[in-house]
C-alpha cells in the first residue's frame, strides 16, 4: 500500500490487498479496544498478522521520581503519591489485560497475532513501529478525561508521520460501508481507489466518491477517470464534486447522507494545513489514510 | 275354602297390543323432547331452575340410565335461551401489585375486542414511540441535554488545561488516575533538574501544583452529579415526549370504553406505565431491530412479545358472543383445577414464572352467568374438588388457588388473581345412596343443594305412556341412526321393558338399558338383511343377551338334570318340598330350584334353621323361620307348650341364602313333616308367610317360574307341573312366551296362592280344613293331622316330663 505507482493498472487490487502485518496501538482505553477488534477483523479478512503493541509510557513512571506528584483517582477524586512499583504493576496489568483481550479476539477468527510491550516515550515507539507495518490502527484518544472526542496526540502524531496508511476508529465503531472516498487525482488516490474496492465486500452495493477539484473541467476529467476504473465492479457510484479549498464540507455531507468509512489518500495537499485535523475532529466515522 | 284357580295364559303375561299404534315404523313419529313419567323430576328441575335465590342448586338423583343428564342439560339449555348473555371477563396486569392481576368485566364480544384493541395499541404504540423518539424534536432536545453535560464537562477540562499550561505544568492519565506534573516544553520535567531549581522556585511549583491538584479533584467530584443532573433532564424529556406520542392514542380507547369505569381506571394505569418505562419501550425497540430480541427477549414470551410488552396484553377469561344464550357447561373431568381454573408456569433457567397471561379459566368461569352440571361421583372422587366447588358457591366468587401451594407442596412465584363474582346454577347428578350420604355426612350440603330432583327408574304403564314410549324409542332409534322399528318390534320392547322392572303395569325408566336393546336389535336385523327392525330380532336379541350370560344357570340344570343336585319333579315325599331361589350375577338374574326339607321329633318347640346354626342364613332368613314357629304356636298349640324339635335345610346349598322367599315353602315342608303327609314333587314354591298364615309377596318371580319351568320342560312336562305363587306377584308376571304357551296347553300350571292353607291344598291334595266354633278341624283335613300329631307330641312330653316330677317331690 506504501508503493507509489503512477501507472495503476489492472493488477491494483491486488497490490492493495498486500496487507500482511496489521499494527494496532493498544492502551486499554475505550477507543483502542475498538482499533483492536477492527485489526482483527481486517487481518482476517486479508489473512494478515496482527501485532499489538502495549508502550510502558516512560514519562509515567518519571513522574514518580519526582517528589511531590500525586495522582488523583478519576472516580474517587482522592489524591495519593505516585509510587513506582505500584505503576509499574498497573502499567503490567493493563499490559496483560490487553493481552488477553488480542489472544481471545484472534482466536475467534484465527488469526496470527503477536503482542509486544515496550517502553519508551509512546509516540516515539509507536511511529518507529510503523516502519513494519502496512496499516497501523489506532483509537481516536486516550484516557485523558480532558479529550473524549478530540483527537488525541498520539493518534494526532500517527495521522501525519506514520510509515503506513492509518486507521483511526472512536469507541463503539468498526470499519462500516458504504465507504467515502476522497479523490484529489494524484498517484495516492489512487491508491486509495484501489484499496476502497479491495475493502468493499462483494454484497455491499455503493460506493460514494467525492471528486476534489480545482475547477469543473478537472473535476469532470477525474469523475470520468474514476467511472472508468469502477466499470468492471458493478457497483453503484455517487459522486459529490467539491472545490479543493472545500474539504471540511465532508463533514456536513456524511452527517446528512450515511458514510460508513471515509478514505483519504495520503496526499501532500491534504495534509498541508489544519483542515484535515478539523474534519478529523468533527467526523464520528472512521477514517482511513492511505499511504 | 275356595279352591284355588290356576292362572290363565292371558295373565302371565299381558303383552303390548301392537295393533293400539297407529304407525307403521318408528319414521313415522315425531322426536319426543320431554321426559317421560318423571312428574316428580320434572316439577323440581323445574322448581330448581326457576328459583333465583342462592342455595338453589340442583341434585338430579336417581339410577344410572334414567336420562338425568340428558334431560338436565335439555331443560337447563332451553332456559338459557331466555337468559342474558354474561358478561365477558378478562384478566390484565395490577401495575401497582403485579402479583395481584385485576379482573375486568365488560359486555359480552367486548372482552375479545379489549383484547385485539390493546394489541393493536401496543403495536401502534410501539412505532408512535418509535416515531417520537426518532422525531427530529427529540433527537435535538437529547443532543442539546447530552452536548450540554459534554460541555460542561469540557469546559471544565478546558479551563483547568489553560491554567495547566500556565503555570507550565502537565496533565497525564496514568491507569485510573489522573497525574499533574510540571512540564518544560511539552516534556515532564526531570528529577535532575527539578533539583537544580531554587528553593523558592520549588515551592512556588509546589504551590501550584497543590492549587491545580485542587481544582482538578473538585471537577472530578462535580461529574457524578452533573451525571445525574443529565439523566434526571433525559428521563423528564422522555416522559414528557411519551406522554404526547401516547395521548391521543389512549384517548380513542377511552371513548371506545366509555361505558366501562373500570377498563378506563385500567386505561390510566396502562398510561401512566407507559410513561414511566418509555425507555423499556425503545430498548426493546431496539434489540429487536438489531434482530437478537428471541434470543434476549424468550422469557415469558409464548409470541416472541418482549416482557414489558407482555404486561399491556388482556387475558380474556371467559368471551361471549353478544347475540346468543347463557352458558351450559357440563365438566366431564371435574379435578379442582378444571372447576376452579388454574395458573400456569413457564419454566426458564431452572425456575418456574408465571403472569397474569398464564392464568386459565375453569368450568365456574365458563359457566358463569349460567348452568354447570357435574358428575357428583366424580367430583366427589378428584382431591379437593368437591371443597373448591362448594368453597365457590358459598362465597359467590371464583378465586382462582393452586392446591399445591396451599398446601406447600411447592413454592415458586405466583399470583392472587382478583376473585371474580359468581352467579351459576348448578346441577349434580349422581345416584340416591350417594345423595342421601351426602345428607348425612356433609352439613354444607343441605345448604348449598336444596332442589333434589329424584328420578324414578319406573313409569306408569298408562295407554297414554305407551304411546310415549313409543316416541322415545322412535327418538332413540333416530338419535342412534339405527333402522326403523316396526310397531310389532316396539310393542315387544314395551313387554321387555315391563318384564325388567317385573311390573305389568309399569316401564322401565332407564333408558341406558332399552338403548342397547335398540342396538342389538339392530346389529341381529342387519345380520338377517333386513331393513327394519321387527319383533323377532328384539327376541333375538333379548335371547343373545340371555345365552351371552347363562353359563352358570345351564351349569345348574345340567346337574339337576343329571341328578347332582336333587331335585325331584314328580311323586311324592314327606318332609320335601321345591322352594325357588334367585341368583344375581352382574346384571343377569335367573331363577333355580333348591330342595327344602324339614324333619321333626318330640322336643322343647324349637324350629332350628340349619342354614342359621352354620352361619350360612342371613338376617331375613332368619326371621322367616322364627315367624314359622310363631304361626304353629298359635294356630294349633295355643294352649299347650310346642312340643317338637324340627330342624329345616336347603339341601345341596353351600352359599349363603338370604330373603324370606322361602318361608311358606319351609312351612309346607315343616306341615307335611308334622303331619305325615306326603307333598307332590312336581310342585315348585315360593312366598314368604307371615304368623297369620297369610303368603306375601317376593321379588324375582319370572325368573323363579321360569327357572323350575326349564327343569320340568328338559325332563317333559307330565301337564302335573307347576308352580305355587304369591297371589299378590301375580301384577309382576311377564312371563316368557314358552311358558305361557304351556300354561294355554295345559301343560304347565301357575296358582296364585293367598293363604298357607290353599298352597298345602294343592301340594298334599288334602284339605286343610277350616276349624269350627269349638276351634276343631275337620276329621282327615291337614290341619287336623297336624293338630293331632302336635297334642300327641305334647301329651308324650308331659309323660316324659310326669314321673321325673313325682320322684322329684
Amino acid at each position: 500500500m506504501n508503493q507509489e505507482s503512477p501507472t495503476v493498472k489492472t493488477d491494483e487490487a491486488e497490490r492493495a490487498l498486500s496487507i500482511r502485518h496489521i499494527l494496532v496501538a493498544l492502551d486499554a482505553s475505550p477507543h483502542s479496544l475498538a482499533a483492536l477488534r477492527a485489526a482483527v477483523e481486517l487481518a482476517a479478512r486479508f489473512g494478515a498478522e496482527v501485532q499489538g503493541l502495549f508502550v510502558e509510557d516512560v514519562d509515567l513512571l518519571q513522574l514518580t521520581e519526582l517528589p511531590f506528584v500525586c495522582e488523583v483517582r478519576v472516580y474517587s477524586a482522592t489524591a495519593r503519591h505516585l509510587n513506582f512499583e505500584e505503576l509499574e504493576r498497573r502499567l503490567r496489568a493493563q499490559a496483560g489485560e490487553m493481552r488477553r483481550a488480542l489472544q481471545a479476539a484472534a482466536k475467534q477468527t484465527q488469526t496470527r497475532w503477536a503482542f509486544r510491550v515496550v517502553r519508551g516515550a509512546i509516540t516515539p515507539e509507536l511511529l518507529a513501529a510503523t516502519m513494519e507495518a502496512d496499516l497501523v490502527i489506532v483509537g481516536k484518544s486516550g484516557w485523558s478525561p480532558a479529550a473524549r472526542q478530540r483527537l488525541g496526540s498520539t493518534a494526532q502524531a500517527l495521522f501525519f508521520g506514520a510509515s503506513c496508511s492509518t486507521l483511526i476508529l472512536q469507541q463503539n465503531s468498526h470499519l462500516r460501508f458504504p465507504l467515502w472516498l476522497v479523490y484529489d487525482g494524484s498517484p495516492l488516490a489512487d491508491d486509495a481507489l484501489a484499496t476502497a474496492l479491495a475493502l468493499t465486500p462483494e454484497d455491499e452495493e455503493t460506493l460514494t466518491v467525492l471528486i476534489l477539484a480545482a475547477g469543473p473541467a478537472t473535476a469532470r476529467r477525474l469523475q470520468a477517470r474514476v467511472a472508468a476504473r469502477l466499470q468492471a465492479r458493478g457497483l453503484a457510484v455517487h459522486f459529490h464534486t467539491l472545490d479543493s479549498s472545500h474539504l471540511q464540507e465532508v463533514a456536513s455531507l456524511a452527517r446528512r447522507e450515511r458514510c460508513g468509512t471515509l478514505i483519504v489518500p495520503a496526499s501532500e495537499t491534504l495534509l498541508e494545513g489544519s483542515t484535515l485535523l478539523t474534519l478529523l475532529e468533527e467526523l464520528e466515522t472512521p477514517v482511513l489514510l492511505v499511504r | 275354602m275356595k279352591s284355588i284357580k290356576q292362572l290363565t295364559a292371558a295373565e302371565l303375561c299381558q303383552h303390548c297390543d301392537p295393533e293400539q299404534f297407529d304407525f307403521e315404523t318408528t319414521e313415522e313419529l315425531e322426536e319426543l323432547a320431554e321426559l317421560v313419567g318423571q312428574p316428580r323430576a320434572v316439577e323440581a328441575l323445574q322448581f330448581g331452575i326457576g328459583i333465583q335465590q342462592a342455595g338453589y342448586n340442583i341434585f338430579a338423583l336417581g339410577p344410572a340410565g334414567t336420562g338425568k343428564l340428558s334431560f338436565v342439560r335439555q331443560l337447563f339449555e332451553e332456559e338459557a335461551k331466555k337468559s342474558p348473555v354474561p358478561a365477558d371477563w378478562c384478566y390484565v396486569n395490577n401495575f401497582e401489585q403485579p402479583h395481584k392481576p385485576r379482573a375486568l368485566h365488560l359486555s359480552p364480544g367486548k372482552g375479545a375486542a379489549l383484547r385485539q384493541d390493546m394489541k393493536q395499541w401496543v403495536e401502534d404504540l410501539r412505532s408512535a414511540l418509535s416515531s417520537a423518539f426518532e422525531s427530529q424534536e427529540y433527537q435535538t432536545r437529547r443532543q442539546v441535554i447530552v452536548q450540554e453535560f459534554k460541555e460542561q464537562h469540557t469546559r471544565a477540562f478546558e479551563e483547568l488545561q489553560r491554567r495547566v499550561k500556565e503555570r507550565n505544568m502537565m496533565l497525564l492519565a496514568t491507569p485510573g488516575g489522573l497525574v499533574l506534573a510540571p512540564a518544560r516544553e511539552g516534556k515532564v520535567l526531570s528529577p535532575d533538574v527539578l533539583q537544580k531549581l531554587s528553593e523558592e522556585e520549588q515551592k512556588q511549583l509546589k504551590q501550584d501544583l497543590q492549587d491545580l491538584q485542587e481544582s482538578l479533584q473538585k471537577i472530578l467530584l462535580q461529574v457524578p452529579g452533573w451525571q445525574r443532573e443529565m439523566r434526571k433532564r433525559l428521563s423528564t424529556l422522555n416522559r414528557e415526549i411519551a406522554g404526547i406520542a401516547i395521548g391521543g392514542l389512549i384517548g380513542e380507547l377511552r371513548e371506545t370504553y366509555a361505558d366501562f369505569p373500570e377498563v378506563i381506571t385500567y386505561l390510566d394505569t396502562v398510561q401512566a406505565d407507559v410513561i414511566e418505562n418509555a425507555s423499556d419501550f425503545l430498548d426493546s425497540e431496539s434489540e429487536s431491530s438489531d434482530g437478537d430480541a428471541s434470543t434476549e427477549g424468550d422469557d415469558l414470551s409464548s409470541e416472541g412479545d418482549s416482557p414489558s410488552l407482555r404486561r399491556y396484553q388482556v387475558n380474556v377469561l371467559v368471551a361471549h358472543n353478544a347475540p346468543g344464550a347463557a352458558p351450559v357447561v357440563y365438566e366431564d373431568n371435574p379435578t379442582y383445577q378444571n372447576l376452579v381454573g388454574r395458573i400456569e408456569h413457564i419454566a426458564q433457567m431452572g425456575t418456574l414464572l408465571t403472569d397474569f397471561n398464564l392464568i386459565k379459566p375453569g368450568a365456574l368461569h365458563r359457566a358463569n352467568g349460567g348452568y354447570l352440571i357435574l358428575d357428583a361421583r366424580k367430583l366427589l372422587l378428584q382431591p379437593y374438588a368437591w371443597e373448591g366447588l362448594k368453597r365457590a358457591l358459598q362465597s359467590s366468587q371464583v378465586r382462582i388457588e393452586s392446591v399445591a401451594h396451599m398446601y406447600s407442596l411447592i413454592s415458586t412465584v405466583t399470583l392472587e388473581p382478583e376473585p371474580i363474582p359468581l352467579n351459576v346454577k348448578v346441577a349434580l347428578l349422581g345416584d340416591r345412596q350417594l345423595y342421601y350420604l351426602l345428607w348425612q355426612l356433609d352439613p354444607d350440603f343441605g345448604e348449598l343443594f336444596k332442589v333434589a330432583a329424584d328420578f324414578d327408574e319406573r313409569l306408569d304403564r298408562s295407554t297414554e305412556n305407551q304411546q310415549l314410549y313409543a316416541r322415545l324409542i322412535g327418538t332413540l332409534v333416530h338419535k342412534e341412526k339405527l333402522r326403523p322399528f316396526n310397531r310389532t318390534a316396539v310393542a315387544r320392547i314395551i313387554d321387555h321393558s315391563a318384564r325388567v322392572v317385573e311390573d305389568v303395569g309399569k316401564l322401565s325408566a332407564r333408558m341406558g338399558g332399552i338403548t342397547d336393546l335398540l342396538r342389538e336389535a339392530d346389529y341381529w336385523a342387519g345380520q338377517a338383511g333386513n331393513s327394519l327392525v321387527t319383533a323377532g330380532d328384539v327376541q333375538q336379541a333379548i335371547d343373545a343377551q340371555h345365552r351371552r350370560a347363562d353359563r352358570v344357570q345351564k351349569r345348574l340344570q345340567e346337574e339337576i338334570l343329571k341328578d347332582t343336585l336333587l331335585i325331584d319333579t314328580a311323586g311324592a315325599q314327606i318332609g320335601q318340598v321345591n322352594g325357588l331361589a334367585v341368583l344375581q350375577l352382574g346384571n343377569f338374574a335367573f331363577g333355580n330350584p333348591t330342595r327344602i326339607t324339614a324333619q321333626v321329633r318330640l322336643g322343647e318347640g324349637k324350629v332350628i334353621d340349619i342354614e342359621r346354626e352354620v352361619e350360612l342364613g342371613g338376617p331375613i332368613h332368619s326371621k322367616g323361620v322364627l315367624i314359622l314357629t310363631g304361626f304353629l304356636g298359635a294356630r294349633y298349640t295355643d294352649e299347650r307348650p310346642l312340643s317338637l324339635s324340627a330342624s329345616l335345610v336347603f339341601e345341596q346349598s353351600y352359599g349363603g341364602v338370604e330373603g324370606d322367599s322361602a318361608s311358606s315353602a319351609e312351612l309346607y315342608a315343616l306341615l307335611s313333616a308334622i303331619a305325615r303327609l306326603p307333598i307332590k314333587q312336581s310342585f315348585a314354591v315360593t312366598g314368604s308367610v307371615n304368623q297369620h298364615g297369610q303368603v306375601q309377596a317376593i321379588g324375582g318371580v319370572n325368573e323363579k317360574i321360569e327357572g323350575f319351568f326349564d327343569i320340568c320342560q328338559s325332563r317333559g312336562l307330565t301337564g302335573e307341573q307347576g308352580v305355587l305363587i304369591p297371589a299378590s306377584n301375580v301384577r309382576h308376571l311377564m312371563l316368557r312366551q314358552d311358558v305361557v304357551d304351556a300354561v294355554a296347553a295345559g301343560k304347565f300350571h301357575v296358582y296364585p296362592v293367598e293363604t298357607v292353607d290353599q298352597g298345602v291344598e294343592i301340594l298334599t291334595g288334602i284339605p286343610a280344613g277350616t276349624c269350627d266354633k269349638a276351634g276343631n278341624y275337620p276329621e282327615g283335613s291337614v290341619n287336623f293331622l297336624v293338630e293331632s300329631r302336635l297334642s300327641e307330641l305334647a301329651q308324650k312330653r308331659q309323660a316324659f316330663s310326669a314321673p321325673a316330677g313325682k320322684e322329684g317331690m
